[in-house]
């Protein structure tokens, strides 16, 4: 029963999500047939291979039941095709670690410059990629209308039925849901990229203190960024087979620990910084409304995760339906989403925020101590105003003044 | 055949190619002339082997399968036993559809009878 379950598994896969389930079904049905007509039992292995190598190579059923369509890569070669895609992949990714490992080593630590780099780590990634790609399904095109090679499956030769890979029926996941998260995904990419670009541009003008505030800000941004662009491939992957995967499920688990991380550790960062918060001149009030709000996100997120961990850890050992599955990955992902959006949206469209991170350099009105400076009366005169509590005196010197 | 005393022959793949062409073309009426009665593919595929018309497995059940969406075949799903079984019989599109083809194939035949009696070579 195990072949007839690979067999039909590995046929299914190479169909398209809407006709998947009905050609399973009949397919095994024919299969149990032939192997009744044997006299045999669907557990005896010699008569079902024997009735699967009747059948033809999983490819060569797959290619009859779609000959209509217009392959780029047909049945028979895509499997060739996805595995070199895979190979090529990890090559790219560990060559990106390492690019970045080595920048990291040998580049100017003084200077905090992770998040640059990463940035352009993910450059270099994602445009060797997108080159590969290119080559590679090219290639493979090429192979397809071309007489060189044929794969064995496609001539009739003999296969082994029992060379099928094991497959636990994956669980299907929900592709409308599935959509709108990659939507999400993309809003959530570009608030994010403004948070970013806001931290940056705020940190560059900051008070000294709240530099470093900025980078971590900016940090969190790209980790973020990071964990969004996983979750992205693997709702891609769903949307487009129909059904979740173990590399789906594992870019998730990535992608969850990357949020849980910044989301736990950033109230701790910002107590750090409680101190260059004040100094900047953000009330003792906002300062610990900051540093709550991010303790109680923190653990909303911490609590979302686990539980879906936990569930989906539980699931896998006795699930029922497999589509409880997809439908909580979905909700899970989804949940995930507005809560980084909320987050982010919230940073960005937080009042006062670039007036607190620009802190008292600015010649902006100090919301904390109500001072403006400078103002222009009418009469053309300027008055400068310091706001400094502890002051003992002020010296004044300039043009006409003796200084003292 | 011969070429100056030399034999000449087509390579097998190449001759195994034409024949698979030429009878992919064929068991689409052979197909469509056998289900007035209703019958699952493993029974269907055994009917037709037994009255001499050999169709592998891997190729009937997606032939069936693309029938019935264009709409010449019919499918229920049967329960016999514990065993669902999916059995498949003509529409009335189907029998349209296999008549017209049955006159192309007696058309076809008269015409490829004549031109293979002034063929040289048997």
């Amino acid at each position: 029963m195990r072949l007839i379950d690979n067999y039909v598994a590995a046929v299914g896969e190479r169909l398209h999500v809407s006709r998947r389930s009905a050609v399973e079904a009949e397919l095994r049905a024919s299969i149990l047939d032939a192997v009744e007509a044997r006299g045999a039992s669907p557990e005896s292995e010699d008569d079902v291979v024997a009735v699967l190598e009747q059948l033809g190579s999983p490819e060569r059923v797959a290619a009859e039941y779609e000959p209509q369509r217009g392959f780029l890569v047909g049945p028979e070669l895509f499997p060739h095709m996805r595995r070199a895609g895979t190979i090529a992949l990890g090559a790219i990714l560990v060559g990106g670690a390492v690019f970045y490992g080595l920048g990291l080593l040998l580049g100017d630590l003084a200077e905090f410059r992770a998040g640059t780099l990463l940035a352009q780590t993910l450059g270099v990634v994602v445009r060797t990629l997108i080159v590969g790609t290119v080559v590679l399904v090219g290639v493979f095109a090429w192979l397809q209308r071309s007489e060189v090679w044929r794969p064995a499956a496609a001539e009739g030769a003999r296969w082994d039925p029992r060379s099928l890979r094991g497959r636990a029926p994956s669980p299907r996941a929900p592709r409308f849901e599935s959509a709108v998260t990659l939507v999400a995904s993309a809003v959530v990419l570009l608030l994010l990229d403004g948070v970013g670009r806001t931290a940056r541009e705020v940190g560059s003008q900051a008070a000294p203190a709240l530099q470093a505030l900025a980078s971590d800000v900016v940090t969190a941004a790209v980790a973020l960024q990071i964990a969004l662009l996983l979750a992205f491939a693997a709702n891609v992957a769903v949307v487009v087979k129909g059904r979740s995967f173990a590399w789906t499920r594992l870019l998730r688990f990535v992608a969850d620990g990357v949020a849980v991380v910044v989301f736990v550790r950033a109230p701790f960062q910002l107590m750090q910084y409680r101190a260059a918060l004040r100094d900047s001149g953000a009330s003792d009030n906002v300062v610990n409304w900051l540093i709550a709000n991010a303790f109680i996100v923190g653990g909303i997120v911490l609590t979302v995760v686990a539980v879906y961990w936990a569930r989906e850890w539980r699931g896998g050992r006795n699930r029922v339906d497999p589509r409880a599955a997809g439908a909580d990955a979905t909700l899970h992902s989804l949940a995930m989403h507005i809560l980084v959006l909320i987050v982010a949206g919230g940073c960005a469209a937080a009042p006062g925020t670039r007036s607190v991170a620009e802190g008292p350099t600015s010649a902006s009105t100090a919301p904390s101590s109500g001072i403006v400076s400078p103002e222009v009366h009418a009469d053309g005169r300027v008055t400068f105003r310091v706001h400094a509590p502890d002051a003992t005196h002020a010296p004044k010197c300039g043009p006409g003044s003796n200084r003292k | 055949m011969t070429n100056g005393g030399r034999e000449v022959t087509a390579p097998t793949e190449v001759i195994e190619r034409l024949t698979l062409e030429l009878r992919r073309g064929v068991v689409v009426l052979a197909t469509l002339s056998q289900l007035d009665e209703p019958s699952y593919g493993y029974e269907f595929q055994q009917r037709l082997a037994t009255q001499g018309m050999e169709i592998e497995q891997g190729t009937l059940y997606p032939l069936l399968r693309r029938l019935q969406e264009q709409g010449l075949l019919d499918e229920e799903w049967v329960v016999e036993g514990s065993r669902p079984r999916k059995y498949y019989r003509l529409t009335e599109a189907g029998r349209h559809a296999r008549d017209v083809l049955r006159a192309q194939w007696d058309h076809l035949t008269a015409v490829l009878g004549a031109l293979l009696s002034t063929t040289k070579g048997e």
